[in-house]
């Protein structure tokens, strides 16, 4: 459930994305303001051209001041930073947050880490990641010290 | 002991004990040296005697050759041990007398004894002094001030005044620089919160500091202006009532800003807290957070100091539990320094000071007792029977000379032998177990050296219980004997010393686990045994403290102190005189 105070930025980040979605860009689900979940088109002149994509986005009621969950649902890219989970090693999504990021500025730079990739692989330590982070949300197996109630 | 130059300084006038310990203390240099060393315990006060004394006339000066430069009071002392021959012993009994009197007087600034001084007689005639000021003279006549038994060079900051003096190291910068507290407290982060460093830089390149450190336009902030953008964050219209900015113009709303800000203050950052723009470099200025959440300023200025001890490398936290005081080395040479609740750090480790044992034993040693200790509990078990009648005793106090309350027995708890005639347990004895194997041996040779650590380990934790019980028995004298504080200051003080004696005791375990063998082993456990066999004498003094043994307690804490010195500058400087 999404705090009032920041519902008035998620309707203003739908509405920006239902009227002027950035190329390769498109809600799939976005019925609530808990879950979205944004299609990604692999662009073309990269090894994922023509591959569709799906991210979940979780907001919890601090958003934007906390970032959202953002994982691979469904078909996972097989890239060196995306575990088979679906968790993306992607520094803004957990240290390196910023209050003035958005759910569009996350996609492009989903976007921009998958066109950079030169050859389809699998982090190193895929299995044992996954293994360990079983159950978890990719916020809590990176923030050590994170605090849900913030 | 050369029993004449004892039989001379007798004859002088001095306590025999006294004389003993000087001659003892010496080495046999000769009878001056002696003389010398005996005045140099009533040193300290005679400083404090030229500070405060200005209103007492000088005591007569006896016929002398030499006058010292620093003042009449101290010539007086000095003369006697240079021109001793000429005067008669009975005289320079007197002499003595008169100077401890001086000095003792010299504590006591107030009181001037115009009348009482003019004759050297006046020990003599005691009926001249006003009785009631003077009814404990004897106490007076032998006073000797008590030294540290450790010296301590930091400055110990309480925990109520640690942002104050953040506060106050921020100001003399900013008054220096001449930039505001904002990019004072930046520029000190960005240096570590070494001022003299930072000073340095800023004399050499200010322009460059400056840069560097970020905090080019930190002045440059608006909280509360109207603008045609709205928040970057709740998307808020921004007016003149919320419009948040820093000079890197990323517009928000003030709540979304104290939002962000107390986010970002629980999460234990202080000063360079940057803008919320995405990558925004820009260090949000503590008069900003003031505005903005002015309710959370306090919370901010907490962080700000705990970083003031934390990024600062001359300082460090008491590691008491509930002290909270912090603790700053005049310069990063310094590798111990000592609170006030009494904790004395290792500035390297950050662990109770462990001289003469040097970090590196220390973690061999606590990793050895960790992977040892089942066994080590097994054997340390925490009572032990009486030597003679087999009863079990628990030790509740901090002396090692144990008395069976059921057979009257007196014997060391540590070596379990007769108190009588004990004089010698610190040293492993090999020979003894010559037909063991060498594991076994091993063991043992370390279980007797952890026993002997863990012992004083053990009387540690009575600290607490010394403390109080000089605190109590100096409230008890004050009200009993009508005695001053300052004429029962030495039972804290002694106590003091016997504490930093059974640490030091404690870590020379340690460093004497790890001595290898040699003359320079042998030399370093007989400091070891002397130091130990003092610290037993001062606890037990300590333990059956009265009026009447103050003079003991006294002299035998200089001791004690003294031997802590020799055997901490024995480890320091090598005990061979490389």
């Amino acid at each position: 459930m999404s705090n009032p105070k920041y519902a008035k930025r998620l309707q203003k980040e739908l509405l920006d994305l239902r009227n002027s979605p950035p190329t390769g860009i498109l809600i799939d689900e976005a019925e609530t303001f808990d879950r979205w979940v944004i299609g990604i088109e692999g662009m073309s002149g990269t090894i994922y051209q023509g591959e569709r994509f799906k991210l979940q986005f979780r907001f919890n009621s601090s958003y934007p001041l906390d970032p959202p969950e953002v994982i691979f649902i469904g078909n996972v890219p097989v890239h060196p930073h995306i575990y088979s989970n679906g968790h993306i090693c992607l520094s803004i999504l957990y240290d390196n947050w910023s209050p003035a990021l958005t759910v569009s500025s996350i996609c492009l730079s989903i976007l921009s880490m998958l066109s950079s990739c030169t050859e389809k692989t699998r982090p190193a330590d895929d299995s044992f990641y996954i293994a360990r982070a079983v159950g978890k949300s990719p916020k809590d197996t990176r923030w050590m010290f994170h605090d849900d109630k913030v | 002991m050369d029993d004449n130059m004892l039989a001379q300084l007798v004859d002088l006038g001095f306590d025999i004990t006294v004389a003993q310990l000087a001659l003892e203390q010496t080495n046999g240099k000769g009878l001056d040296a002696a003389i010398e060393f005996i005045y140099s315990f009533s040193e300290p006060s005679k400083l404090s005697s030229q500070k405060s004394n200005s209103n007492v006339t000088p005591t007569p000066t006896p016929p002398s050759s030499q006058q010292e430069p620093s003042g009449i009071r101290r010539s007086n002392s000095k003369n006697k041990s240079t021109s001793f021959e000429p005067i008669s012993p009975q005289v320079t009994h007197k002499v003595l007398k008169t100077s401890r009197k001086s000095v003792k007087e010299s504590v006591d600034s107030n009181v001037s004894y115009e009348d009482n001084d003019t004759s050297l007689e006046y020990n003599d005639t005691d009926e001249d002094y006003d009785e009631d000021y003077y009814q404990d003279v004897d106490d007076y006549e032998f006073d000797i001030p008590i030294h540290d038994a450790l010296p301590k060079s930091n400055t110990v900051i309480q925990a109520s005044d640690i942002i104050h003096t953040a506060l106050k190291e921020i100001e003399k910068i900013s008054s220096i620089t001449e930039t505001t507290p904002s990019a004072a407290t930046i520029l000190l982060q960005h240096f570590q919160w070494n001022g003299n460093k930072l000073l340095e830089r800023f004399y050499e390149d200010p322009e460059r500091v400056i840069t560097q450190a970020g905090i080019k336009k930190i002045n440059e902030f608006h909280t509360g202006k109207n603008l045609s953008d709205d928040c970057m964050i709740c998307g808020d219209s921004l007016d003149d009532s919320n419009g948040c900015y820093l000079s890197c113009k990323h517009y928000a709303c003030k709540e979304c800003w104290a939002n962000y800000l107390r986010i970002k203050i629980q999460e234990g950052e202080s000063i360079g807290i940057c803008c919320l723009g995405f990558k925004c470099p820009n260090v949000v200025p503590d008069e900003f957070i003031n505005r903005v959440i002015p309710e959370n300023y306090n919370k901010f200025l907490e962080r700000l100091a705990q970083t003031y001890v934390e990024k600062n490398p001359n300082m460090r936290w008491c590691p008491t539990p509930n002290c909270g005081n912090a603790l700053k080395a005049e310069s990063q040479a310094e590798t111990t320094a000592q609170c006030s609740c009494g904790f004395r750090i290792c500035f390297k480790c950050n662990q109770e000071s462990h001289v003469p044992a040097d970090c590196a034993q220390m973690k061999t040693w606590k990793k050895k007792c960790e992977d040892d200790s089942e066994t080590a509990n097994w054997i340390n078990v925490n009572t032990q029977d009486c030597p003679k009648c087999q009863s079990a005793i628990e030790k509740n106090g901090g002396c090692n000379h144990m008395t069976c309350k059921k057979c009257k027995h007196e014997f060391c708890w540590v070596c379990l032998g007769n108190w009588i005639g004990h004089n010698k347990c610190n040293t492993y004895n090999r020979e003894e177990n010559s037909n063991k194997s060498d594991t076994k041996k091993q063991l043992e040779r370390y279980l007797f050296y952890f026993h002997r650590y863990n012992t004083h380990e053990q009387s540690k934790k009575f600290e607490t219980k010394l403390r109080t019980d000089a605190v109590n028995s100096m409230i008890d004298f004050q009200n009993r004997k009508d005695k001053r504080w300052i004429d029962v200051k030495y039972i804290e003080q002694s106590t003091e010393v016997l504490i930093q004696c059974r640490r030091t005791l404690k870590y020379t375990y340690v460093f004497g686990f790890y001595l290898p063998d040699g003359p320079e082993k042998n030399l370093f456990e007989y400091l070891q045994n002397d130091l130990e066999r003092t610290t037993e004498k001062l606890s037990g003094l300590l333990e059956k403290m009265n009026e009447s043994n103050s003079m003991d307690v006294k002299e035998i804490t200089n001791l004690a102190s003294t031997k802590l010195h020799h055997l901490l500058s024995g480890v320091e400087e090598g005990f061979l005189g490389h």
